[in-house]
């Protein structure tokens, strides 16, 4: 079962994503804050519920999506992570691309474009 | 080639703290600022730089800068040797990712086309910040919609067996004054207009990222060839609906300065615009570009004309409106020509129109001539 972290300081987005993701019976977490999403990955990932992708806002509180993507990179380099965004800028998709985010998915996004990215990921 | 650096060579670009300490300094394409490389600059208090004429009234007009507002001053820098010369400050702060940034834009010139042009620059980098900040605003809510829509769809189709049970015992059963009948068979389009709701704002906010979010990057640019590139884009579309495209141009080297990527959108939108008009007609579906160049009046034209059904008369003044559209029912948002029409006076050309219903469609662009 593929099991994500869905980090959103969005009530309604982070309730909708975890909808779309639990429909697909994938095993969600979620989290509104980097500094919650950093400790459950820490807390999580050398257990056997360890995580296969984080997806994550950019614009949050006490962190951004950009501080969430380099911690991973550096601490968990095959942990894969989502971008969505509602700030739909090719120069800041360009930014998250170049630091090592796997996607990138604009708000809004239909349920189907978040799992084909999901699909694909887990492919690779 | 920079023209813009040849003219105006001395121009420099720093994000500073608020107590004055430059942080970061980018020049154009010159080594030196009034003999000051970066290694003085930056580190430095930005008043080292400032001759002392002028350092009070710029003291004061940092000290009152507000967010997204931008303050002009005439100024004097004294120059590493220590001469004094005068210059163009222009002051103001953007908010990128919930951080403030202080920007100091220091020009030497008194061309005003040029530094027109650089204010153009720094309004639009405002702009810019405000139209992310809104395109945010609208973009997450309605994800909520679009994810949500779905999702209530099929809890209705898994409820639905259970009323329609009820129903069969409950002929006459009304939910909110409407028949359940009618709500079960009506169900479908209510969640299809909510769907399109959704996706029409979404377009709406691209239209205006397109529109707004662009880095403006001014070259020469060869328009041939720019027209060439757009109509690449259609190549397939114009093959599978058969419609017959035809370029004339008055020679290939004619060019023009501007921004690249928005002159293309431009250029883009137009051609689009008439793919949509022949797109579905029954007879012959012909798009024809011509292109030449008014030295006289410095002007290069471009005329893309279509066989589509033409405009009617009283539409024809609205066609540049913002939102204006005759399919709107075909997800089109009205800001194509809008956005083209913008982005070509920005490069100080024009647009216009010339339709008849049933007589097809020309769309007349013209832009500076560049001569080299």
């Amino acid at each position: 079962m593929i099991s994500l972290l869905v980090v959103d300081d969005e009530l309604g987005t982070l309730r909708s994503v975890y909808r779309v993701l639990k429909m697909k019976n994938y095993d969600v977490s979620a989290t509104y804050s980097v500094k919650e999403a950093l400790e459950t990955v820490d807390m999580l990932q050398d257990s056997e519920d360890a995580l296969d992708i984080i997806v994550t806002d950019i614009q949050m509180p006490e962190g951004t999506g950009m501080d969430l993507l380099k911690s991973i990179k550096d601490n968990y380099p095959d942990l894969p992570v989502v971008i969505i965004t509602g700030f739909g800028s090719p120069e800041i998709e360009e930014e998250f691309r170049e630091a090592g985010c796997s996607d990138f998915i604009n708000k809004p996004f239909r349920a189907e474009e978040l799992i084909e990215s999901i699909n694909n990921i887990v492919k690779q | 080639m920079d023209i813009l650096s040849e003219l105006i060579p001395q121009r420099v670009f720093m994000i500073i703290r608020e107590d004055g300490t430059v942080l970061s300094a980018v020049g154009e394409k010159t080594p030196t600022f009034f003999g000051y490389g970066k290694e003085d600059i930056i580190g430095s208090n930005i008043s080292k730089l400032i001759a002392p004429v002028g350092i009070d009234a710029f003291n004061k007009e940092l000290k009152s800068v507000e967010l997204n507002v931008y303050k002009k001053l005439d100024s004097y820098i004294r120059s590493k040797s220590g001469s004094i010369k005068s210059v163009l400050i222009i002051i103001f702060t953007i908010n990128t990712n919930n951080e403030e940034f202080l920007c100091v834009n220091v020009i030497e010139g008194k061309e005003d086309r040029h530094i027109q042009q650089f204010i153009n620059e720094i309004n639009k980098k405002i702009l810019d910040n405000l139209i992310l900040g809104v395109m945010h605003e609208i973009n997450n809510p309605n994800n909520f919609f679009m994810l949500n829509i779905p999702f209530i769809e099929m809890l209705f189709d898994e409820f639905k067996p259970i009323l329609d049970k009820y129903y069969e015992q409950h002929p006459d059963w009304q939910i909110s004054g409407l028949d359940y009948n009618f709500i079960r068979d009506d169900f479908k389009l209510l969640m299809s207009d909510l769907y399109e709701g959704s996706n029409r704002i979404k377009k709406i906010t691209s239209s205006l990222a397109d529109l707004f979010i662009v880095d403006v990057a001014y070259e020469e640019i060869n328009i041939a060839g720019l027209i060439n590139i757009c109509l690449d884009e259609f190549a397939v579309q114009a093959l599978s609906k058969n419609i017959d495209i035809k370029t004339r141009y008055q020679n290939e080297d004619i060019f023009t300065f501007g921004d690249r990527k928005s002159l293309q959108k431009s250029i883009k939108n137009v051609i689009l615009n008439a793919f949509q008009a022949v797109g579905d007609i029954s007879g012959t579906r012909s798009i024809k570009i011509f292109m030449d160049c008014d030295e006289q009046r410095g002007v290069v034209k471009i005329k893309i004309s279509d066989t589509g059904n033409g405009v009617s008369v009283s539409n024809i003044h609205d066609v540049f409106s913002p939102f204006f559209t005759t399919k709107r029912g075909k997800a089109c948002v009205g800001l194509g020509l809008y956005v083209s029409q913008y982005i070509i006076k920005k490069h100080e050309g024009d647009i216009g129109i010339k339709s008849e219903q049933n007589k097809g469609t020309d769309i007349f662009i013209e832009l500076p001539y560049l001569k080299k």
